[in-house]
């Protein structure tokens, strides 16, 4: 009796491994996605595998994915890469060797470009960066973006700088973010072309506290604008530090910054009149009214009872636009899924919900594989930020 | 009243004292001679508390204290004056005292007038830094810090070691005094001029047992220490 | 010209004195009982969060503070007993292990309940004072008042009470304290206690200056052990004035060299100080015993 029992249970137990090492059915999709779970950069992370998580599962529930005459489902497998080089490497490995072909991540700009080339030798997988801004990371064979580049970020800096013709800037940079550092001298030149003396470039780094002596001296130079890129926990802290410090100028800041985030280390009185440049994000779509946007945050809302943080949409938007290279190229195949993917035009993913802008040849991914999602600049007003829409005024 | 038998102690896996036997009585102060090596700091932090006894026990007044903390024992008047004197460098002369006081709570100005009166440097020293005296002084301190918890048993380690034997002196004629006020004396000493002076009983120590016991008249002349010196 | 350096030197102080209240309880716990105390930067980041949480469930700042440093306080005993009693006697290295260990746990504890967002207590004290000649803020007013009433408090516990003189003993002499009939129970829960309750504080007040979140604490308690080494290890004096000229150092090399060499800074000394004068500024030279 006890035999037979014990033998009832190494079959059961041997056919849930079997069933768990299956290989993916033929009418299935493995999706992969790798973002940082757990960590200090997780609470970009977690919405962000929630995005894709309500997308695999609108689809799904719509009847999956049209592949030539047949439906297919998506499936989906987590990786959580802790926004380290390393753990990133080994959750690629880890999706590999599963066999998954279509990879969406990583959001951080220490990851990226530690995948980068692995995935650019790599031609049986697919990727879809939904969230490091660095620069170089994507190559528009088979390694595509949908979030802004840097120098996309910079580009509203620029706008600002030419409306308001100012006379002089300072900028505080992160330098341990790849991304800012990479754009920086380019920036600092363009300023300079927009007749703006750059009165000095400092840097920080992330988790550091005091800025006191770099910002008495650039108190000191009276610069007309604080430039702050970085994250938005030092840059609050900066932006409260110079004013302690008597700095009346005007602050910009460019960084994804929800305003929760920034609520918890600044008052809301002394964010009053910043200015950020960074592409609109989730929580501007919403409180532009955009209805894509209004459904997601509903849906997002009622499956996971918090509201979706910045990057959500891009990581939702990131899904149906592999949905629609498949069904374009009518094919799983990453050969042809990049084919499509290179091919593709914003009108046709109509779910999208980022304000993507066509390349001037029409197409979604350029050349290099990066989406036109231009800076625009926003100003903190009261509880948040507030799109400005016209900069002349 | 204190009676130890057959006491087995060591450090880490070595073994020092190998079955050790020794009693000690007020009105007879008795000096445990020996090489270098042979157990003698082991058997007084043994007493003491400072190291765990393998096997083997002691006794004091008839009470089993093996087991018992540092601190009970001190409390049941036992205290030590250790090798190489151990006072506490960045602290007054006072505050040394007091601490030899500590478990009394604040000392009486009774006692340290004793003490006072007993080692008359002291006095002067009051408010030095303890690790700025010299070692004479310093001994002289540990002494009176020992006697500050009234003890009825007092062990000294090697006092006279790193003196002069005009402070070797001074140390001797203290301790007789300090036996003749009715505190038990046990001295573990190298230095046969204070052994002779002080001892009544002596016990050689060799391979971590009492290898000769006996009258410190008697053993100090037998050769017996020159023996156990010499590894015989 | 001058107006710039007064004001450099305001900052390096004030930033030198959140280096040296973070140090002080640190020292305290190496310089009694040997332990070089890695958890003790989740004291302060422990002291930040239940300030925080106190804060936000509608108590006054102080008085969060005061319950922060309590809860913290009974925390660091846990520590102790857990992490370092069993190792009476190991080496070094075995402590030092248990310590990182404790402080991993503490901060993977503190982002599960927390996440591991940023976020400020909102300052007890706002605005800013402005001298002609500097200007500093009310909140770093408090914690200087705070480092000065600190070293203030330990001084008159170690100097003025039964207990602060079996602790001294301790510190000077383990054995020695042993034969006095110190009970080492007592020693090493007091010495948890306040070595705990100063790093809560410290935590307390620099999170209503600086973000908190739960690695927080490992950044300080690395510039704090940079603090230990110049200033002499188990030296308050040492822990003071170490921390006050580890921050000017930071702000004259950030403020006239760069910013970028601000790190660089502190450990260029750490290394002079070591090669000139290992014992630190203030402390004695370890004779073997």
């Amino acid at each position: 009796m006890k035999a037979l029992r014990m033998a009832a249970v190494c079959l059961t137990a041997l056919g849930l491994t079997m069933a768990h090492a299956a290989p993916a059915l033929t009418d299935e999709i493995l999706i992969g996605e790798l973002h940082p779970l757990t960590g200090p950069a997780s609470f970009y992370g977690i919405p962000e595998s929630r995005g894709i998580q309500l997308a695999v599962e609108e689809i799904n529930a719509a009847g999956g994915v049209r592949v030539g005459d047949q439906s297919q489902m998506l499936r989906l497998m987590t990786e959580d890469d802790h926004s380290t080089p390393t753990a990133g490497v080994a959750a690629l490995k880890k999706l590999r060797a599963a066999d998954v072909r279509f990879i969406i991540g990583p959001l951080g700009s220490g990851v990226a470009p530690a995948l980068f080339p692995i995935i650019d030798r790599d031609s049986g997988v697919t990727q879809i960066v939904d969230g490091t801004i660095a620069e170089g990371v994507t190559n528009g064979r088979n390694i595509f973006r949908n979030q802004a580049a840097v120098s996309q970020y910079d580009l509203a800096v620029a706008d600002l700088f030419r409306s308001k013709k100012y006379a002089s800037v300072a900028m505080m940079t992160d330098r341990f973010h790849a991304g800012f550092m990479g754009t920086q001298p380019a920036l600092s030149e363009t300023l300079k072309s927009l007749n703006a003396t750059v009165a000095a470039e400092e840097y920080y780094k992330l988790g550091d506290t005091d800025f006191s002596a770099a910002m008495t001296k650039l108190v000191s130079l009276q610069p007309e604008v604080l430039l702050i890129r970085g994250y938005p926990a030092e840059g609050a802290l900066i932006t409260r530090q110079a004013r302690q410090l008597g700095y009346e100028g005007q602050v910009v800041w460019e960084m994804v910054s929800p305003p929760s985030t920034v609520l918890k280390n600044i008052s809301a009185t002394e964010m009053e009149g910043v200015y950020n440049c960074i592409p609109p994000t989730t929580e501007d779509y919403i409180a532009l009214g955009q209805d894509k946007a209004l459904a997601f945050d509903k849906a997002y809302q009622a499956k996971f009872g918090t509201t979706p943080g910045e990057l959500s949409t891009l990581s939702y938007d990131a899904v149906y636009i592999l949905k629609a290279a498949f069904e374009k190229a009518g094919s799983t195949e990453n050969e042809a899924v990049n084919a499509a993917l290179a091919a593709m035009r914003p009108e046709d993913v109509p779910q999208l919900i980022s304000g993507y802008v066509a390349h001037q040849d029409g197409r979604l991914f350029d050349d290099v594989g990066q989406v036109n999602l231009r800076g625009a600049v926003s100003i903190w007003q009261g509880e948040g930020w507030v799109p400005v829409p016209d900069l002349a005024g | 009243m204190l009676e130890i038998s057959d006491l087995r102690a060591g450090y880490g896996r070595m073994a020092v004292l190998h079955g050790l036997d020794l009693t000690a009585m007020p009105g007879r102060p008795t000096v445990v001679m020996g090489a270098n090596g042979v157990g003698k700091t082991t058997l007084c932090r043994a007493i003491t508390g400072l190291i765990p006894v393998w096997s083997g026990g002691i006794r004091l007044d008839g009470h089993d204290i093996t087991c018992l903390s540092p601190a009970q024992r001190v409390r049941r008047g036992i205290a030590l004056v250790p090798e190489g004197r151990q006072v506490f460098p960045d602290m007054t002369v006072r505050d040394n005292l007091r601490l030899g006081a500590y478990l009394r709570g604040e000392p009486g100005p009774s006692d340290l007038e004793q003490v006072e009166a007993l080692f008359p440097i002291l006095a002067d020293r009051r408010r030095q830094t303890a690790g700025l005296l010299s070692g004479g002084e310093q001994q002289m301190l540990a002494l009176a810090r020992a006697l500050m918890s009234r003890p009825r048993l007092l062990i000294l380690d090697e006092p006279s070691q790193g003196l002069a034997p005009k402070a070797v002196a001074q140390v001797a004629e203290a301790v007789q005094r300090i036996s003749e006020s009715g505190v038990a004396i046990l001295l573990v000493e190298q230095n046969m001029t204070l052994a002779e002076t002080v001892g009544e009983w002596a016990v050689v120590l060799q391979g971590g047992r009492a290898e000769v016991e006996g009258p410190a008249s008697t053993v100090l002349k037998s050769g017996a220490v020159e023996a156990s010196y010499l590894g015989h | 010209m001058l107006d710039l350096f007064l004001q450099q030197t305001v900052n390096g102080l004030a930033l030198g004195s959140t280096y040296a209240l973070v140090a002080l309880g640190l020292t305290l716990i190496f310089g009694v009982l040997l332990i070089p105390n890695f958890a003790h930067g989740e004291f302060y980041m422990v002291g930040a969060f239940l300030t925080y949480a106190l804060v936000m469930a509608g108590l006054n700042f102080w008085l969060a503070m005061a319950l922060g440093a309590l809860a913290v306080i009974a925390l660091g005993c846990l520590i102790d007993l857990v992490a370092f009693r069993p190792l009476r006697g190991a080496p070094p290295l075995s402590l030092m292990i248990s310590a990182l260990a404790a402080s991993i746990i503490l901060q993977q504890t503190a982002t599960l309940i927390w996440t591991s967002e940023a976020r400020t207590i909102p300052t007890p004290v706002t605005g800013v004072l402005r001298t002609p000649f500097f200007i500093v803020t009310w909140m770093q007013v408090v914690v200087m008042a705070s480092l000065i009433l600190s070293v203030a408090a330990i001084w008159a516990i170690l100097n003025r009470t039964r207990l602060g003189l079996a602790i001294r003993a301790t510190a000077q002499n383990h054995d020695a304290a042993l034969l006095m009939g110190i009970s080492m129970v007592q020693v090493r829960l007091a010495t948890f206690a306040i070595g705990a309750a100063l790093g809560a504080i410290a935590g307390a007040l620099l999170g209503a200056t600086f973000p908190i979140y739960p690695t927080m604490g490992v950044n300080p308690v690395l510039k704090a052990f940079v603090v230990l080494v110049l200033g002499g290890i188990g030296s308050l004096r040492g822990a003071v004035l170490g921390g006050l000229f580890l921050g000017l150092v930071e702000v004259m090399v950030a403020g006239y060299l760069s910013t970028e060499l601000q790190d660089i800074g502190a450990f260029t000394l750490l290394v002079l100080v070591l090669l000139i004068r290992p014992q630190g500024f203030f402390g004695t030279a370890q004779v073997e015993r």
